[in-house]
């Protein structure tokens, strides 16, 4: 997707001297975005828990927390792997492929561990429609497992971009903006996790 | 000259955006909507004490209805120019919206028919207001695919200076994703899903207005600047 904006880049290092902003700025408009939404869905959480707290406890502990940790330690190490993939893009290092494919592997442990909570959750006769906390819990979770979805399918493209010799073959631009959307993917996962899983 | 055509129907999307708000706020008065969990009784009231308003304001909806399409129409031949004779984008774009914004028709058609006959019973009047409503939040599964495909065209462009720029392409991927809560209402009566909630109406309202003026601006751009000529 972003070949052409970097076409230049073919250095495929950051240009000296001009602030470098990863990805390509329009990334950021997605980014900035997603987070003011995702701010707006956290108050207006803050605002129901408020008016039903004790229901709210009473649900939050039914909750899988060491499932929730789990998925919190997958992504961040996702994550990681991302970063390290773009700096070894930069460097021309070959493992970058191998640091991608680890990423999306790792993401869809995650996708696997959220599949087996939500048919624990199910088989417990816990669904949409319990509470209003499970409202939030099925809503907010669903929304960011089609974050990571999507993210997963950006990353798999960032893949199909490396030749078998682990050169990356399109403008860093494209694995930076890939990054960028999958640490925002991991930052809104770790807020949904205290928010749901411990506050 | 072509750049005026496709000016003019630039400006339909704001004429029909505006005439969209008037019918259903001050004159329909159901924005913000009728909560989804009113009783049976005040939801007929309601259409009986206010049938005039909604009357006209669903004349005013339904127009609006087909003065969006050359708006459309102008988005589509930014995407046919993008992507050059072969353009499955453009023509999914072109059939997903044909159904997806026909039903805001409906919804002005649902809202008539229950205004219509005030000595029909209550529950009638409730179902045809149901089904309005329904007509007006669900076409968020459509839109988001309108949005998918605008924003994976524009971004597919490959000109040194775009024909729309890349931002508003992820500006579409946005909008798309933020209008989905909207395909959720019918499992909710009450709370931030439903279909007067904050997250399933509220929210995709403002994505949806900003997408719409962002449009509208970037258009505008692209026309002035002769994007549309040459090649």
């Amino acid at each position: 997707m972003n070949d052409t904006a970097h076409a230049a880049d073919t250095t495929n290092k950051p240009s000296a001297g001009k602030r470098h902003v990863p990805g390509e700025e329009g990334v950021w408009v997605f980014i900035f975005g997603d987070l003011i939404v995702f701010a707006a869905f956290f108050v207006t959480y803050a605002v129901g828990r408020l008016d039903e707290l004790d229901l709210f406890r009473e649900s939050q502990a039914l909750l899988d927390r060491q499932l929730g940790l789990l998925n919190t330690l997958l992504l961040l190490t996702s994550s990681w792997c991302v970063a390290q993939a773009v700096s070894a893009v930069r460097h021309k290092d070959p493992r970058a492929r191998l640091l991608t494919g680890g990423a999306i592997l790792l993401g869809l442990g995650f996708v696997i561990v959220k599949f087996f909570e939500y048919s624990a959750k199910v088989e417990a006769g816990i669904t949409l429609n319990t509470n209003s906390f499970f409202i939030y819990y099925y809503m907010f979770t669903g929304i960011h497992l089609l974050h990571v979805l999507i993210g997963l399918g950006v990353l798999a493209y960032v893949f199909s971009r490396f030749n078998r010799a682990g050169q990356f073959q399109s403008g860093i631009g494209l694995i930076e903006g890939g990054g960028v959307f999958w640490h925002l993917v991991d930052l809104l996962w770790i807020v949904l996790f205290a928010l749901l899983y411990l506050v | 000259m072509k750049s005026g055509t496709m000016k003019v129907c630039t400006y339909m999307g704001a004429l029909a955006g505006t005439l969209l708000f008037v019918g259903i706020w001050p004159l329909a008065n159901m924005f913000p909507p009728l909560a989804p969990d009113m009783g049976t009784a005040e939801v007929a009231a309601y259409y009986r004490g206010n049938q005039t308003g909604i009357l006209v304001g669903a004349i005013l909806i339904m127009t609006a209805s087909a003065l969006f399409f050359p708006f459309l129409a102008a988005i589509a031949v930014l995407l046919k120019k993008i992507e050059g004779p072969v353009s499955p984008m453009t023509y999914a774009f072109i059939m997903v919206v044909a159904y997806g914004f026909v039903t805001v028709f409906f919804a002005g058609l649902f809202f008539t028919a229950a205004a219509y006959r005030p000595s029909f019973s209550d529950e009638t009047i409730h179902s045809l207001s149901d089904i309005a409503f329904f007509l007006f939040v669900m076409p968020a599964v459509p839109a988001f695919v309108q949005n998918v495909i605008t924003g994976i065209a524009i971004l597919g462009d490959k000109r040194a200076e775009p024909i729309l720029p890349r931002w508003v392409g992820y500006m579409n991927l946005w909008t798309g994703v933020l209008l989905l809560p909207g395909c959720v209402v019918g499992l909710f009566k009450v709370g931030p899903f439903a279909w007067n909630g904050a997250l399933a109406f509220w929210l995709p309202a403002v994505v949806f207005a900003i997408w719409f003026n962002v449009m509208i601006v970037a258009m505008l751009g692209a026309i002035k600047r002769g994007a549309l000529a040459g090649e």
